[in-house]
C-alpha cells in the first residue's frame, strides 16, 4: 500500500485533518476511504478498551479503534461532530479496512513538505514512530500520522494483547465471501 | 480436476518442495529454528508417503534417507551449518528435478538421475556416519530399467533392408549405383545379398529377384539415408532401422518437442524418427482399410522401434491433456474472486434498498425493473458463491488408489467406502483437508486394520473396511474416517504417554482424554518405524491443519471394533442456523447445532456456585454477563441456554433469548483475528451486529479462567 510514507518523493502531501480533543491530526488522503457519521459500535467482549468494536459497513464488518486511548489522551463525549474515518491499512501484508473515531473532521489540505518538520523527541504523549511529521498551519500545529505504523506488527500485537502460539492462518478471505442478506 | 494420482502427486510435490525451500531459507536466516526443522521434516515425510503411494519407489527411497537425515537434525545429533543447508537445498532441488523428470516421462529415475542421487546421498551419509542407526525399512527392490532394446536394433549401425519389386529392371534402374552411393554417406559395414528366385522354369531374367541387408556406419540422419532411395521409392521397399544410440536420441527429442501438435505421425516426423515419406506411405496403408493404429502400422511395416512410438504416444497424450485442461478451467487468483464476491455482496444490499424504495414510490414500471434487477442479482450471488464450492467426492475418490496400494503393501485387503461425496465445501478447505486425510487413512491402514487371519479370529470379515463419510450437520461439515480395525488400546496409549513424559499417570483419565493424547506432537505408538506412519508426526499435523480451518477433531473408538476420527468444520460460506440471545443489551448468536434446550435461570442467578441441579444431574453453567462484562446477571427474565460441549452439557446464562435466526458469518478482520471465542459476526435485519459465539472455545476459555467448576 502506498500510504503516506513517501515524504521524500513528492513536494506536497495531501491530508485529511481531524481533531482528537482539540488537537489537530492529519492522515494521508491516499489511505482514507471515506468518512462516516458516528454509528453504533458493537463492542467485542474481552478485548482492549481502545478497540471500540465493530460497525456495519454496508453489509461488512469493520473494526473501529479509538486513537485517543491509544495516544493516552482523555476520553471525550460523542457529539454530532463525531465521525468515523474509514482507512485502508496494511496488516500482515493484507489490506484491511479500519475505522478511526475522530471528534470532528475538518478539511482536506495540501501540506508543503517544506513546512513539515520531524516530530520532537520529547513533549508528545504519542509514540513518535506513529508520526510522519508536524506541520504548521494558521498558527496551529498539525500532527501528520503514519497510519500503517500505528497498525504495524509490533503495535498490532499490543492491540490484540494475546500472544499467538501458532499463527492461525486467517480464513477471513473465505468468510468475506458471504454476501449481504 | 485431474484425477490421476500421479498428476496430483506431482502438483502437490512441487508445493511441498516449495514449503521445504522456505523452511530451509528460514533456517539459514536463523529464524524459528526448531519450527523450521519440524516443518521441513513434516513436509519431506508427507512427500515420501505420497511418492510411495503413487509407486515411485526410487523417489520414495531417496526421500526416506533425506528424512532420516532430517530426523538426526531434529534430534540435534547433527548441527546445522551453512554447508548442511546448501546440501539440503541441493537435495530439495534434486527432488524437483526428479519430479520434472516424472512429469516428462512418467518414470522416477534414469541412469543420470540415479547417479546424482547416489552422489547426494553419499554426502548426506558423510554427516550421518557417526550416527548411523538401524533404521531398517523394507524397500521394494528397484525394478530393472524398463527400456530393453530388442535384439534387432542392438547394433551400433544403421540397418537398411532393401527389397526390390520384381519389375525393377523394367524401369531402367539398377540397384548398384544406389548402394554405391551409400558409401558416400558412410562406411558399409556388411552387406548381405538375399536371392529369392523362383524355380528355373519360372525364372525371368528380366525380373529382379534380390534384396540387400546392409549395415551402414554413418553420422547422418534417417532423412539423408532415405533420400538416397528417393527415386526408387515406388519400385522397392526400404526399411531403415536406426542404431541403438539413435533410439534414445529420438525418445529424448520427442520429449523435448514443443507441445503444439497432437498427431502422432507429426510428432514422429518432427523428431526425425520417421521421414515424411514413410508417414505418407503408412497413412496410405491405413486409408486402404488396414484397421490399425498408425503406431501399430509403423512398428509392423516400417520397423520403427516400439519405444519411440511409446514416447510419441506419451507426448501425444500429455499434449492432449494439456489442451483439455486449458479448455475446461481457468485458474483464477483467489483474491480476485473474493473481490468480485465482495462487490456482489454490496450489490445485494443496495438492491434490497432499491426494492424498498421502489415499493415506497409505487411506480409500476420502476417496480418491474427493480424486481427484475433483484432476481438477476440474487442469481449472480448464487452463482458467484458456487464458484468456490467443490464437491468433496473428487478428493475422496483419490484415496481409493491409496487404500488399494497401501493395503497391498501391508498385505491387508481393504475396501474403501465413500458416503456423501456430493457434499460441497469451499475449495480452500478441500486443499487443506488433503494432508490430514492422507495421514488418517495411512494410520487406519497401518495401525487400525488387522491382517486377515487376525480378523477371522476376531470373527470379522477378512476384508477390512475404511469408510469416508461427509455430511452437513446444521452449520457444520462433518468428515469422518472410520476403520473397522482393532480400535484404540487405552492401556497402550496411556503407557506410551507416560513413557514419553507427556503425562505422569493415566489412571482416572477418560477414554476421550486418552485418545486426545494421540494429537500431541511426537506421540507415536508404533513400535517400529515404517515408511508409512509411525514417526509421530501424523496426528499433530492433522489437528493443526484442522484447527487452522477453525474446525475440531475428535477420536472415537471401541477396542476390537472400530476407530473413527471425526473432523468438524464450520461451513464458512453458508448461512448458519443460529440461536439469537441477548447479553447486556448486545446480541450474540449461538450455533443452533450446539443448543439443546432453554430453562429458567432464576435458580442459577441466586447462587454463588457455577452449577445447578438439573433434573437430578449436575449442570455447570457460565454467566455470560460475568464472562463478557465482569458483572453478574441480574435480570428476572434471564434464561439458561444449554449447549453441548463434547459429551456433557453446559449452561450459558443470558439476559434474553430471541430464538432462531439465519446468520451470515462475517469475518471480524485481521485486527480481531485472535479473539478467543467469536468465530465472526453477523448483521441482523435492523443493521445491527451480533457476534457469533464459538461455543467450544468459549467453554475452554471459561474453564481456563475458572469461571465454571
Amino acid at each position: 500500500m502506498e500510504g503516506g510514507t513517501e515524504l521524500n518523493n513528492t513536494k506536497t502531501i495531501t491530508a485529511l485533518t481531524f481533531t482528537l480533543n482539540e488537537e489537530i491530526f492529519a492522515l494521508d488522503i491516499k489511505s482514507v476511504k471515506e468518512v462516516l457519521d458516528y454509528t453504533k459500535i458493537t463492542k467485542i467482549p474481552q478485548t482492549p478498551d481502545y478497540m471500540l468494536g465493530v460497525i456495519n459497513l454496508r453489509g461488512n464488518v469493520a473494526p473501529v479503534v479509538d486513537l485517543k486511548m491509544k495516544f493516552n489522551m482523555p476520553k471525550s463525549e460523542i457529539t454530532v461532530n463525531t465521525c468515523i474515518i474509514i482507512v485502508e491499512v496494511e496488516i500482515e501484508g493484507k489490506n484491511q479496512i479500519v475505522g478511526i473515531l475522530a471528534d470532528s473532521v475538518k478539511e482536506v489540505f495540501e501540506f508543503d513538505l517544506k513546512n513539515i518538520e520531524e516530530a520532537p523527541k520529547i513533549g508528545l504523549n504519542i509514540d513518535i514512530d506513529f508520526i510522519l511529521g508536524i506541520a504548521k498551519r494558521d498558527e496551529e500545529f498539525v500532527i501528520i500520522l503514519d497510519i500503517n505504523k500505528i497498525f504495524s506488527e509490533k503495535e498490532k500485537e499490543q492491540i490484540i494483547g494475546t500472544e499467538t502460539e501458532t499463527p492461525i492462518e486467517s480464513i477471513s478471505k473465505d468468510i468475506n465471501l458471504e454476501l449481504g442478506e | 480436476m485431474t484425477t490421476d494420482p500421479k498428476d496430483i502427486f506431482i502438483e502437490e510435490g512441487f508445493e511441498l518442495l516449495n514449503i521445504a525451500e522456505e523452511s530451509l531459507l528460514d533456517l539459514e536466516s536463523g529464524e524459528q529454528t526448531t519450527e523450521a526443522v519440524n516443518n521441513l521434516f513434516r513436509v519431506i515425510h508427507t512427500f515420501k508417503g505420497s511418492a510411495g503411494i503413487v509407486g515411485f519407489d526410487y523417489l520414495q527411497s531417496f526421500a526416506h534417507r533425506f528424512e532420516n537425515f532430517l530426523d538426526e537434525i531434529r534430534a540435534e545429533r547433527i548441527y546445522i551449518t551453512s554447508d548442511i543447508i546448501s546440501l539440503l537445498l541441493n537435495c530439495k532441488d534434486y527432488l524437483s528435478q526428479v519430479l520434472n523428470h516424472i512429469k516428462a516421462t512418467g518414470k522416477d529415475y534414469n541412469e543420470e538421475i540415479k547417479q546424482k542421487g547416489e552422489e547426494l546421498l553419499s554426502y548426506l551419509d558423510k554427516y550421518m556416519v557417526c550416527h548411523l542407526e538401524t533404521d531398517e525399512i523394507h524397500l521394494r527392490k528397484e525394478k530393472e530399467p524398463e527400456i530393453e532394446l530388442s535384439e534387432q536394433v542392438s547394433s551400433p549401425y544403421w540397418h537398411i533392408s532393401l527389397r526390390f519389386n520384381e519389375d525393377f529392371f523394367m524401369t531402367g534402374m539398377d540397384p548398384y549405383p544406389f548402394i554405391l552411393y551409400l558409401t558416400k554417406l558412410g562406411k558399409i559395414v556388411s552387406i548381405n545379398t538375399l536371392i529369392n528366385s523362383p524355380s528355373f522354369l519360372e525364372f525371368n531374367p528380366e525380373k529382379c529377384y534380390f534384396g540387400f541387408e546392409i549395415q551402414l556406419d554413418t553420422e547422418l540422419d534417417r532423412k539423408a539415408i532415405s533420400d538416397v532411395f528417393e527415386y526408387i521409392m515406388d519400385d522397392c521397399s526400404v526399411i531403415i532401422i536406426p542404431p541403438k544410440s539413435k533410439i534414445e536420441e529420438y525418445v529424448n527429442l520427442i520429449q523435448e518437442l514443443p507441445e503444439d501438435n497432437e498427431l502422432l505421425g507429426q510428432i514422429l516426423v518432427k523428431s526425425g524418427a520417421i521421414t515424411e515419406r514413410e508417414l505418407e506411405r503408412i497413412l496410405e496403408i491405413q486409408k486402404k482399410g488396414e484397421n490399425k493404429k498408425i503406431g501399430e502400422l509403423l512398428i509392423e511395416k516400417e520397423k520403427v522401434e516400439p519405444q519411440i512410438i511409446q514416447a510419441g504416444l506419451c507426448k501425444q497424450s500429455s499434449i492432449r491433456e494439456k489442451k483439455a485442461l486449458e479448455q475446461k478451467s481457468i485458474r483464477v487468483d483467489a483474491g480476485k474472486l473474493d473481490k468480485v464476491l465482495n462487490i456482489v455482496g454490496e450489490l445485494v444490499t443496495i438492491t434490497s434498498g432499491i426494492m424498498q424504495r421502489a415499493k415506497f414510490i409505487g411506480d409500476a414500471k420502476l417496480d418491474e425493473f427493480s424486481s427484475t434487477l433483484s432476481r438477476l442479482v440474487s442469481d449472480l450471488r448464487d452463482h458467484s458463491m458456487e464458484l468456490r464450492m467443490v464437491p468433496i467426492g473428487d478428493t475422496f475418490s483419490k484415496f481409493k488408489r491409496i487404500v488399494r496400494d497401501l493395503g497391498k503393501e501391508f498385505g491387508k485387503e481393504i475396501e474403501l467406502e465413500i458416503i456423501g461425496g456430493e457434499t460441497e465445501l469451499d475449495k480452500t478447505f478441500v486443499e487443506k483437508l488433503n494432508d490430514p486425510l492422507v495421514h488418517m487413512i495411512r494410520n487406519s491402514i497401518d495401525h487400525g486394520i488387522e491382517k486377515a487371519e487376525e480378523r477371522i479370529q476376531a470373527g470379522k470379515p477378512p476384508k477390512g473396511k475404511i469408510t469416508l463419510k461427509a455430511y452437513n450437520e446444521s452449520g457444520n461439515i462433518v468428515i469422518e474416517v472410520t476403520d473397522d480395525g482393532r480400535g484404540l488400546d487405552r492401556e497402550k496409549i496411556g503407557k506410551k504417554a507416560v513413557e514419553k513424559g507427556l503425562i505422569t499417570s493415566y489412571a482416572g483419565m477418560s477414554d476421550q482424554e486418552i485418545f486426545n493424547l494421540l494429537f500431541l506432537p511426537g506421540f507415536s505408538t508404533a513400535e517400529k518405524v515404517t515408511n508409512i506412519s509411525g514417526r509421530g508426526v501424523g496426528m499433530d499435523v492433522v489437528r493443526r491443519n484442522i484447527e487452522e480451518l477453525k474446525g475440531t477433531v475428535q477420536i472415537f473408538s471401541e477396542k476390537g471394533k472400530f476407530t473413527t476420527v471425526r473432523i468438524k468444520l464450520p461451513l464458512t460460506l453458508a448461512i448458519i442456523d443460529g440461536f439469537l440471545v441477548e447479553v447486556n443489551r448486545e446480541n450474540f448468536v449461538l450455533p443452533l447445532s450446539t443448543v439443546s434446550e432453554c430453562i429458567d435461570a432464576s435458580k442459577a442467578i441466586s447462587t454463588d456456585r457455577h452449577y445447578i441441579n438439573l433434573r437430578g444431574k449436575l449442570l455447570p453453567f457460565i454467566d455470560m454477563n460475568e464472562l463478557f462484562y465482569g458483572k453478574k446477571t441480574n435480570n428476572n427474565n434471564a434464561n439458561i441456554v444449554i449447549v453441548e460441549y463434547g459429551e456433557f452439557p453446559v449452561g450459558l446464562v443470558v439476559d434474553n433469548i430471541h430464538g432462531e435466526i439465519q446468520a451470515v458469518i462475517k469475518s471480524l478482520g485481521e485486527l480481531y483475528k485472535n479473539v478467543e471465542f467469536f468465530s465472526g459476526a453477523s448483521i441482523l435485519g435492523d443493521g445491527s451486529i451480533a457476534l457469533i459465539v464459538d461455543v467450544d472455545r468459549l467453554i475452554k476459555f471459561a474453564q481456563k479462567n475458572c469461571k465454571i467448576c
